[in-house]
């Protein structure tokens, strides 16, 4: 029993074994998973990203941070 | 691989093709520094990791379209044919993963499409190798535009441009332009051996495009158009970030090259020529690593010392000069004479010095790295120097015959479709569609505080907690009363 295709390397004829992943056959499968997992990040990044401007927005309603900032960048 | 020598040809161009990949990692590690040297304080890690995130979104897009792109799309398609079979590149294709070359035990069809001939032998060798190569020029593609669009645009807006960029408009541009069958080749006689249009006239056009649509930074222009200068933060981390890139730029170089191929194997049907080993471009028409060697060293410093007295020692632009050199001369840099590349090198560089700042007045754009400059302006430049000094050279590799020549028309349509076609055009639309739905640009309250705001108010807040922690242990222990 093994995931591969390949049970043992003795007696192998090494030009007539093709691919050694393992589930060989699942692809399309793994194809259609890959493309949510990517996709997922951009829709749950954004909303991160949404709430995230929005806290920093409030918060940089601040005068005394603003003037830090500035401050600082005035001696970058 | 049936043959000693034709197993040792395939297994050195594997290893040829791996070693390119981390020198070309360090041209991303230099974007990284560089940009956020050139940031302000206030918006460093935001910059960083908008650019660091590029990497595994352009990959794994690379692996799902961006390489079956390459091997699909030569002939347009609908411009001289239709889509070509590409069974190598198909992300569920056996040979995109561990493959020992065999025919295969599930599928018992052998690969089919370009490079079919070659067999699965070869392709389960070299597809990973030359997949990656390919990659980190996506890599370069999309952080070249990031430079440009630091402290003011979303980096989820940036991620979907990236992706755009790095995993679809170059490769198709690469299929089209930087394929020995790409249809520009073929039918225009384009010649970019070492990507000034390719990579860097496409992502010069790119940046434009955003830039034109986000806008400049908060106080980049006084109320009279003048144009500030918002100085890099930290001098030295541009500096090493350019060094890194130009180190880079030699795996860059070396990965353009196919190492060693049978000249008479690329002969037409019923020709017959000695055996005769070369390195050759992509186009696979022979050059050599001595020559590309030569040019690119030769290029880099008449960039710079072009680039050190038109900018009047000015250290950024000395270096960014540096890179213009390399990038007008790559075009044809598999054939000048060093001296020519030296030379292209300098009105390269002094070429997109001049255009930066003037196009930063006259049209008020913030190119904050002159990025769209150094690459956009030096590399549509370069293409066309190329037509003129290459002018009659076959475009084509030896199996084209009668060959596709080079010329200074092929070339300047070559550098308007990389420039304004697959570069300027796609990154507005989707800049415009990004900024109508709100999603391109920071509120002007975040831009002014500073994108890093919720990590500083963050780390703010560790740092007080450690410091009460710290002073009740001294308390408890008599140090402090």
């Amino acid at each position: 029993m093994s995931t591969t295709q390949i049970e043992t390397w003795a007696g192998a004829d090494l030009s007539q074994i093709g691919p050694i992943y393992p589930m060989v056959g699942s692809e399309m499968i793994l194809f259609v998973v890959g493309l949510i997992f990517w996709l997922g990040f951009h829709v749950l990044q954004a909303g991160i990203e949404k709430k995230e401007m929005e806290a920093d927005e409030a918060l940089a309603r601040s005068p005394e941070r603003l003037a830090r900032v500035f401050e600082q960048e005035a001696h970058e | 691989m049936d043959t000693d020598i034709g197993a040792l040809t395939v297994i050195f161009t594997e290893f040829y093709y791996w070693v390119t990949i981390p020198f070309m990692f360090l041209i991303h590690v230099g974007f990284c520094m560089y940009e956020v040297g050139a940031t302000r304080h206030k918006n460093h890690v935001h910059t960083l990791m908008k650019n660091t995130m590029l990497i595994p979104l352009v990959t794994v897009t690379f692996f799902f379209f961006g390489w079956w792109i390459y091997f699909a799309f030569p002939n347009g398609p609908g411009i001289t044919g239709g889509l070509t079979q590409s069974d190598n590149a198909v992300p569920w294709g056996e040979l995109m993963g561990t493959h020992l070359g065999g025919p295969g035990i599930a599928s018992q069809e052998p690969v089919m499409g370009y490079g079919v001939e070659l067999g699965n032998s070869y392709w389960a060798r070299i597809n990973g190798v030359f997949w990656a190569a390919f990659l980190l020029f996506s890599w370069t593609a999309a952080s070249i535009v990031s430079g440009a669009t630091i402290e003011r645009i979303r980096p989820s807006a940036f991620w979907v441009l990236a992706v755009v960029i790095g995993s679809f408009t170059w490769i198709v541009d690469a299929a089209w332009g930087w394929h020995p069958d790409g249809w520009m080749v073929t039918k225009l006689g384009y010649h970019d051996a070492y990507a000034s249009g390719v990579i860097h006239a496409i992502a010069g056009g790119f940046a434009l495009g955003v830039v034109m649509v986000l806008g400049p930074r908060i106080g980049k222009f006084a109320p009279d158009g003048t144009p500030r200068n918002i100085n890099p933060h930290n001098k030295w981390l541009v500096t090493i970030g350019l060094f890194m890139i130009y180190c880079g730029f030699w795996g860059f170089y070396v990965a353009c090259n196919v190492p060693i191929i049978d000249h008479a194997s690329l002969q037409p049907e019923g020709v017959i020529t000695p055996t005769s080993f070369t390195a050759t471009t992509i186009y696979l028409t022979p050059t050599t690593l001595s020559a590309i060697v030569f040019n690119f060293l030769m290029s880099l410093s008449g960039g710079m010392i072009a680039g050190y007295v038109v900018s009047k020692g000015e250290a950024f632009w000395t270096y960014s000069a540096g890179l213009a050199g390399v990038i007008t001369a790559s075009a044809g840099n598999d054939l000048y004479h060093p001296i020519q590349a030296m030379l292209i090198g300098g009105v390269g560089a002094v070429f997109a010095y001049k255009m930066h700042f003037w196009v930063e007045r006259k049209f008020k754009i913030d190119d904050p790295v002159g990025a769209i400059a150094v690459h956009g302006y030096a590399g549509f430049l370069g293409l066309v120097i190329c037509g003129f000094m290459l002018w009659g050279h076959p475009a084509t590799a030896a199996y084209h015959d009668p060959a596709t020549l080079i010329t200074p028309w092929g070339q300047f349509i070559g550098a308007c479709i990389m420039f304004i076609v697959l570069g300027f055009i796609p990154a507005w639309i989707v800049s415009k569609i990004l900024h109508s739905m709100g999603m391109l640009r920071v509120p002007p309250a975040v831009e002014l505080v500073g994108l890093d705001m919720s990590e500083e108010i963050a780390e703010e807040m560790d740092a007080i907690e450690i410091s009460e922690a710290d002073i009740a242990e001294a308390k408890r222990l008599g140090l402090l009363t």
